[in-house]
């Protein structure tokens, strides 16, 4: 929708001022206390958006948990390690120079190989706009798809009673990319993610193009003011999240989801996590002030017929990694080489990673080490990063099973929070951990 | 995409008073609750206090902040609000009749409450629910899955075993099987499974979901088998069934349990089938008890029975007391249930064998929920506690489906959530999702459709002015417990405008999006 309603805007809220001005927070709360939405709505936002108001020194961040335990050696194989061969004799990616004309890895150097579902992530990969770390996660062992990823999302490993999430916190603890953003932050999802949990101006929206209370429109004004009136008195975080959602409503209201181009020809799958990686571009590019979002990307729980190559017990997992690749090379072409006011870095993470070897169903159990992406034109990628690869020979294997964790996921989000985000609270963001850098971020 | 999240800490610990009064203690004392691994000068502004709050962007308000709890005065009304998926005036009048145990005596005793007429609409209205598995499964998946919903949706808003339906919908949860991935199984596994034992036997229980087609395919038990079985189910049985993640078992204990159930499996329509050349017959150790190696003479029977007696040692587990207590205090009377209640429910527990009746009523005392906080209400809840106020019935909803599914929008469609935790049951989840929640409350004021549903403006024009449909709002929407800034802001709303139908819906929609009609 949009467009008319700008031509009836009045100016009166960025009078005088040529280049980005933010909707004054005041404005937005006016809201609750009788301004009619109508009249705060969007003469700033062409402005805004042409204004390109760029802030280069900073990213957005784009956060993607994938949920289930992802089998990181089904996304980037290690066929030089021929333990990987003998642990997996049905399912293991076959070498990029395996013979025959079957599907088969595609080299990242002489080592790793993504697998074909991977392979549209290839463009991103030789930009040099893609890091792929290797046998990484957490310290914590359990093997627990609940606890594993409760302490990821919150940062401290082993401790059920840290308060909010790691980018909440991020966002807690930094001044915001723009102080009158009536948000800050969204997770595309139907409940607050934890990552998020503690983020000011933050909140849950599943789909953005869709956030309006609906109704009469004569009355929609006077109904969300009744509304945010009434919660004003309500106990947090549903307070304010029901201000900051009649905030927004207005705002998101002026993007035109639908109708948004992706640049340099991007095609995202019109699957779910291709929409949402879509509109994440679209939010991005309308420049609101909304600088982190974090989307769930799930079901690689694979415990049989995982199905990782085209053709084998149907493709599932092989279908997934295709449907994620091809939204992040859609996402990378469109928003990372594409022209936006800021920076953008994508982190993408699950919980852990799967037994080396297979098990008699063809699929795999809960196991440690995996694969994490980061991608951005600030990343120092088109690698495959380790801290020494710690080998699947079963004398190397944790609990005689598992790759080993030899690199803290911690390492690579702290230096993207405090080189690529801007915050040198790592010790709030990540408490008790002295994080080592690893140059996953260039200047 | 999946946009499944985790739900909250699930690993029971000791709570104070403190604790427990959280919420009500509002935004400006919990901000004072820090992580003590932080030091407090770098705290107080960044850390946001635990339990899932945050640091308030706008200034607290002065009209004083407060768990919505504090309004309620009535005990049995407190109750009513536990034991039913919303205040109903019959239901509440029913309760003051019997009083308070007598009351939670009667929604104990589901079985003896006749809810025969709903069962017959539901056959009549929903076929597909009423056909054996052999026959379900030939159906048209989508269909099974959306009259299994109705279904749920139906006995949610009208059975009068309300308790019942508060538990089914727990145990769901407790022993979540998507239907993304499973299909007519959970129809099957909701209708012999759960529903016969939710207010029966948690050994029983455990049992019946242990021979489940839907669980043993859900969590790839069904195709396990030796010489590597795969250790899903036997990771979880562990993990969420029972013993809860810290209770005390090993990793090794999962690949023992996962050799121990290999065989265990089923048939094409989902009846539990033991299949001998899956089964790991070599010795075990679980849990300390050592299986011995079979022979390859034992039975079938024999075999199987090796898996019967792990799921003894779970029951018999005093982690599981534990842990099943917890998850039941959380969901009957709090997000974060004082230890001291979860110890009379695991002692209660043990004593009687695992009896879910007697541990409700061990948390339900109303000493327990007169200091319990409110609970705010999961998308479910809201949504139906909404169509039992507007007074609907069989006859003004006569089909369900339209508003489920408008409903399905605040995020939890049943019978969905992807991974095997369940739905989460936290404020900091679902209250970031409010525009949803007031689209549903102004889709539902709205309707008026002889074949969706009925809502009757006049029910609430009684006396017909303002004022009556402001005191017919806080009897059926609050029975009586309104707190008096709603009233005088509802009825701002209402005399804002002409005093007519289209009005007066508006205003009920603000009453079910209204923050106090959250909680519960």
């Amino acid at each position: 929708m949009s467009r008319d309603l700008n031509q009836d805007m009045s100016d009166d809220h960025v009078a005088g001022c040529d280049e980005y001005h933010a909707l004054a927070r005041r404005d937005f709360l006016q809201i609750a206390t009788g301004v009619g939405v109508a009249a705060l709505l969007p003469a700033w936002l062409p402005q805004v958006v042409l204004a390109q108001s760029s802030n280069g020194s900073r990213d957005i961040i784009v956060s993607i948990f994938l949920s289930g335990g992802t089998d990181g050696m089904s996304l980037v194989a290690p066929f030089g390690d021929p333990a990987y061969y003998t642990g997996r004799p049905t399912i293991a990616i076959p070498r990029p120079d395996a013979a025959g004309t079957g599907p088969k890895g595609v080299a990242l150097d002489d080592f790793f190989a993504f697998s074909p579902g991977m392979a549209p992530l290839m463009p991103a990969y030789s930009t040099g706009d893609l890091l792929v770390a290797h046998a990484t996660g957490s310290v914590d062992t359990s093997r627990s798809h609940f606890d594993a990823q409760r302490y990821m999302e919150v940062g401290k490993p082993r401790d059920p009673n840290i308060a909010g999430g790691w980018l909440g916190r991020h966002l807690a603890t930094s001044t915001p990319l723009r102080s009158d953003a009536p948000l800050r932050a969204l997770g595309l999802t139907s409940g607050l993610p934890r990552t998020l949990e503690g983020g000011p101006r933050t909140l849950p929206i599943p789909n953005p193009a869709n956030f309006t209370i609906g109704g009469s429109g004569t009355t929609a004004t006077a109904r969300t003011q009744w509304l945010a009136q009434n919660h004003q008195a309500a106990v947090n975080p549903v307070a304010a999240n029901a201000l900051d959602s009649t905030n927004t409503i207005a705002l998101l209201q002026q993007i035109n989801f639908a109708g948004y181009r992706p640049s340099n020809g991007a095609v995202y799958p019109t699957s779910s996590f291709g929409n949402a990686l879509r509109s994440t571009a679209a939010l991005i590019k309308a420049d609101v002030g909304v600088e982190a979002i974090h989307a769930f990307n799930g079901g690689w729980d694979t415990h049989a017929t995982q199905g990782p190559l085209p053709g084998l017990d149907g493709g599932f997992m092989h279908n997934k990694m295709l449907d994620l690749s091809q939204s992040l090379a859609a996402f990378h072409a469109d928003v990372v080489q594409g022209t936006t006011s800021y920076g953008v870095t994508v982190v993408i993470i699950s919980e852990f990673g799967r037994n080396a070897r297979e098990n008699g169903d063809r699929g795999t159990d809960h196991g440690r080490g995996n694969v994490v992406f980061a991608m951005g034109r600030k990343i120092n990628g088109g690698r495959v990063l380790t801290n020494g690869w710690p080998g699947l020979a079963r004398e190397n294997l944790e609990a005689g099973q598992d790759l080993r964790v030899t690199l803290d996921h911690r390492d690579i989000m702290a230096e993207i929070v405090q080189n690529r985000l801007g915050n040198p609270n790592l010790n709030i963001v990540f408490p008790d951990y002295t994080p080592r850098f690893r140059n996953v971020t260039k200047p | 995409m999946s946009t499944r999240d985790r739900d909250s800490d699930v690993t029971p610990r000791p709570a104070s008073r403190r604790d427990f009064f959280k919420l009500g203690a509002g935004a400006l004392a919990t901000a004072a609750v820090v992580s003590p691994s932080v030091s407090p000068s770098a705290t107080l502004a960044a850390q946001p206090p635990r339990g899932g709050s945050r640091p308030s962007p706008i200034p607290p308000t002065s009209s004083g902040v407060q768990d919505a709890s504090r309004q309620w005065t009535d005990p049995l009304l407190r109750l009513v609000r536990r034991v039913t998926m919303g205040l109903e005036p019959g239901e509440v009048a029913l309760a003051r009749r019997l009083g308070y145990n007598g009351y939670l005596d009667y929604q104990l005793r589901a079985a003896a409450i006749d809810d025969s007429a709903l069962e017959a609409t539901i056959a009549a209205r929903l076929p597909l629910t009423q056909l054996p598995a052999a026959t379900l499964r030939t159906q048209d998946s989508n269909e099974v899955m959306n009259q299994l919903a109705d279904a749920s949706w139906y006995r949610a808003a009208f059975a009068k075993a309300q308790l019942r339906e508060r538990m089914v919908e727990f145990w769901t949860d407790h022993f979540n099987i998507s239907i993304d991935t499973v299909g007519f199984l959970k129809m099957v596994d909701d209708r012999e499974v759960i529903r016969p034992h939710a207010l029966g036997n948690f050994g029983t229980l455990l049992r019946a979901t242990a021979h489940s087609g839907a669980m043993l395919r859900y969590l790839d038990q069904n195709t396990s088998r030796t010489p590597t079985p795969n250790q899903n189910y036997a990771r979880e049985i562990m993990e969420l069934h029972t013993m809860g993640a810290d209770g005390g078992y090993s990793q090794n204990d999962v690949a023992e349990l996962s050799r121990i159930l290999t065989g265990w499996s089923m048939n094409n329509d989902g009846t539990f089938r033991f299949i001998r050349s899956y089964h790991d017959r070599n010795a075990k150790t679980f849990l300390g008890r050592a299986f011995p190696a079979m022979a390859t003479t034992a039975t079938d029977a024999q075999m199987k029975a090796e898996g019967d007696t792990a799921i003894d040692l779970l029951l018999a587990h005093p982690s599981t007391a534990r842990y099943v207590s917890y998850r039941m205090a959380r969901w009957l009377l709090a997000h974060e249930p004082p230890s001291a209640v979860v110890d009379a429910t695991a002692a209660a527990f043990t004593r009687t064998n695992g009896d879910i009746a007697t541990m409700v009523r061990t948390i339900l005392s109303s000493k327990n929920l007169t200091a319990a906080p409110a609970k705010y209400k999961r998308p479910f809840h809201l949504a139906i506690s909404s169509i039992r106020a507007l007074g609907s019935d069989l006859t003004t909803v006569p089909n369900i489906r339209a508003v489920r599914q408008q409903a399905d929008r605040m995020g939890m469609p049943l019978f969905r959530w992807a991974q095997p935790d369940g739905y989460p049951d936290t404020v900091a989840w679902w209250s970031g999702l409010v525009i949803t929640r007031w689209s549903y409350a102004q889709y539902l004021s709205a309707l008026n459709s002889t074949t969706v549903m009925r809502v009757n403006p006049a029910l609430f024009r009684v006396p017909d002015n303002p004022d009556g449909v402001i005191g017919q709002i806080d009897t059926r929407f609050f029975s009586g417990e309104m707190p008096v800034s709603l009233r005088t802001a509802l009825l701002g709303y209402l005399r804002g405008g002409t005093f007519n139908d289209t009005r007066v819906r508006e205003t009920l929609s603000l009453a079910m999006s209204a923050q106090e009609y959250q909680w519960y």
